[in-house]
């Protein structure tokens, strides 16, 4: 049950600007207010760009449900890279394989609510959501 | 996108009017670094107001070039952030962004100048006294 | 729908008059106990008027209550006890308005099937479903409305109680009064922020005198403030903690550096004052 759908490839850097675009106009469209925008935008960001880091590229899916009381926001980024040899060390904030402050996934999960990961070597998959009242 | 530097006295200003990528971001980090050499340049307002989304790839590597920027001798102060860039930075850890903030541009050019005041004054003492 | 169904249908609705005199003593009996005696009447008309609507679905030959005669009753239903959480009656009350039909229906029902005890049977069973029906949406009409209300509510006091005011060039005050929960504080956040921006403040005097309780959960809120504040290039200043909220803050170990904090917001206005380069004494002089 999707309201909406939009399907991003991660290729290149400037997919990882098109992807939290994309998730704010949805974010924008669905009534969440400014903050979570850039709540949404910013965890995108940070799932895709590990993706292309990692994995040198993926599939960011961004979904959004709304029923009368509710709106959710879904992202799901996937990869066939080589996995997360250690989920919850890569959970630990200040945890970091590459450039960046160390608080990627971190802070896509007190950003957003929720994260969940599945990871083996060849299929990574992330998925993150937030609801809000309508 | 080239962003464009600016010099205003001894102090470089530049505007990052919209969201950056990677790349450009190392470009721009590349040549303040550049100009601060060959201007003699006191440091470096950064505006961002034209920035919506600063994730942890952005903010460490503005965390870095204010601190470049010291250690080639200047300052660095960043102004113009949106209040949402704000509150998300502050959501995604404590203190993940450590420069020096001003409001807006005038007031990144007075802290800016204002710290190179602190800084010198507070300086150790000459290590051969003025001759008299 | 079963032609045996369409005949208890058919039976109830032959006998409206019967119903409706029944279901009157109840609601005298269910104001009694309320102690509302004055509103039997209203809720007498009330009674009436739904009968009507219910014996109208039963006669429509259509329905025994599970299609469109159902949707009209049911949105009677849900009308009725809409304006009951209005009215602020109690959920029970609410539901006890339309059990009480149960009461005056199922004699009603006996009574007619006394010589047939084959169907009598299966006519309870269908009149205790159309009213348990009823019952159940009255019951989630009463609670959305409600909620609407509630939820009406809150904003409302929510904008109400998070004023920003201009109190000088560069200095915002934010007097915060009463509980604060993590809703608010998000909103108290966002609103300070904005206002920061948008005034070109360089101080921002947030007064939590009228705060009861400073918790864990406030204290991360004030400190996230203070820290998004500085990082749009403006300073909070934090006014009116009480010796409560002192012994939590000192006991939690929050880390209070980078915050200013004075105790009250004539102080806090002085250091504000300060911070922009300026004086009280300096404005006094301005002004005259």
């Amino acid at each position: 049950m999707c309201d909406r759908q939009v399907e991003k490839t991660i290729r290149l850097q400037e997919d990882i600007i098109g992807a939290r675009q994309a998730g704010r106009d949805l974010a924008r469209a669905a009534g969440f207010g400014t903050v979570d925008q850039t709540r949404i935008a910013t965890a995108i960001s940070e799932l895709v760009r590990n993706a292309l880091l990692h994995a040198g590229g993926g599939l960011c899916r961004i979904a959004v449900e709304t029923t009368e009381a509710s709106a959710t926001l879904q992202v799901t980024v996937s990869d066939d890279g080589p996995g997360i040899p250690d989920i919850a060390l890569a959970m630990q904030p200040g945890h970091s394989t590459t450039r960046g402050l160390g608080l990627g996934l971190s802070a896509v999960r007190s950003l957003m609510g929720g994260l969940s990961i599945e990871s083996r070597p060849g299929r990574t998959t992330v998925v993150t959501s937030m609801t809000r009242r309508r | 996108m080239r962003v464009p530097i600016l010099r205003l006295g001894r102090v470089l200003l530049t505007s990052i009017l919209a969201d950056l990528t990677d790349d450009q971001a190392i470009q721009l980090q590349g040549e303040i670094l550049a100009l601060v050499r060959d201007d003699r340049a006191d440091g470096a307002v950064i505006d961002i107001s034209g920035v919506e989304v600063v994730d942890s790839y952005m903010a460490r590597l503005l965390n870095e070039t204010a601190r470049m920027i010291r250690v080639m001798g200047g300052e660095a102060v960043l102004c113009g952030m949106q209040p949402f860039v704000a509150l998300t930075l502050v959501e995604m850890g404590r203190e993940c962004l450590e420069m020096r903030t001003a409001l807006d541009l005038e007031a990144g050019v007075e802290m800016l100048k204002a710290t190179i005041a602190d800084r010198d004054a507070g300086r150790p003492a000459a290590l051969v006294p003025p001759s008299a | 729908m079963t032609t045996l169904a369409a005949t208890i249908a058919a039976t109830i609705a032959d006998r409206e008059a019967e119903i409706r005199e029944a279901w009157f003593e109840q609601i005298e009996a269910l104001a009694g106990r309320m102690e509302l005696p004055h509103l039997a009447q209203s809720l007498r008309a009330e009674a009436a008027d739904f009968l009507v609507a219910f014996i109208g679905a039963l006669r429509s030959g259509e329905s025994d209550l599970q299609d469109d005669g159902l949707a009209v009753v049911l949105r009677k239903a849900a009308e009725i006890s809409a304006a009951r959480a209005r009215d602020g009656f109690t959920p029970s009350e609410t539901a006890a308005f339309v059990m009480s039909l149960k009461d005056a229906l199922l004699p009603v029902v006996i009574a007619a099937y006394r010589t047939a005890p084959a169907e009598l049977g299966e006519a309870i069973t269908g009149a205790n479903r159309m009213v348990d029906a009823l019952a159940v949406e009255t019951f989630a009409s009463y609670t959305r409305t409600r909620e609407e209300i509630i939820e009406r509510q809150s904003r409302s006091i929510l904008d109400l109680s998070t004023p920003t005011l201009r109190i000088w060039n560069g200095i915002l005050l934010m007097p915060l009064v009463g509980i604060i929960d993590t809703q608010r504080a998000q909103q108290v956040m966002e609103a300070m922020l904005t206002a920061i921006t948008r005034e070109e403040a360089r101080v921002a005097i947030l007064d939590v005198t009228g705060v009861p309780v400073i918790d864990t959960r406030v204290c991360l809120h004030l400190t996230r403030t203070v820290a998004a504040a500085r990082l749009l290039g403006a300073r909070v200043v934090v006014t009116g903690i009480s010796p409560d909220a002192a012994q939590t803050l000192v006991k939690l170990d929050v880390d209070l550096s980078g915050m200013i904090t004075r105790g009250s917001l004539r102080a806090g206005l002085a250091e504000a004052l300060r911070l922009i380069g300026s004086s009280v004494g300096a404005l006094v002089r301005e002004a005259s």
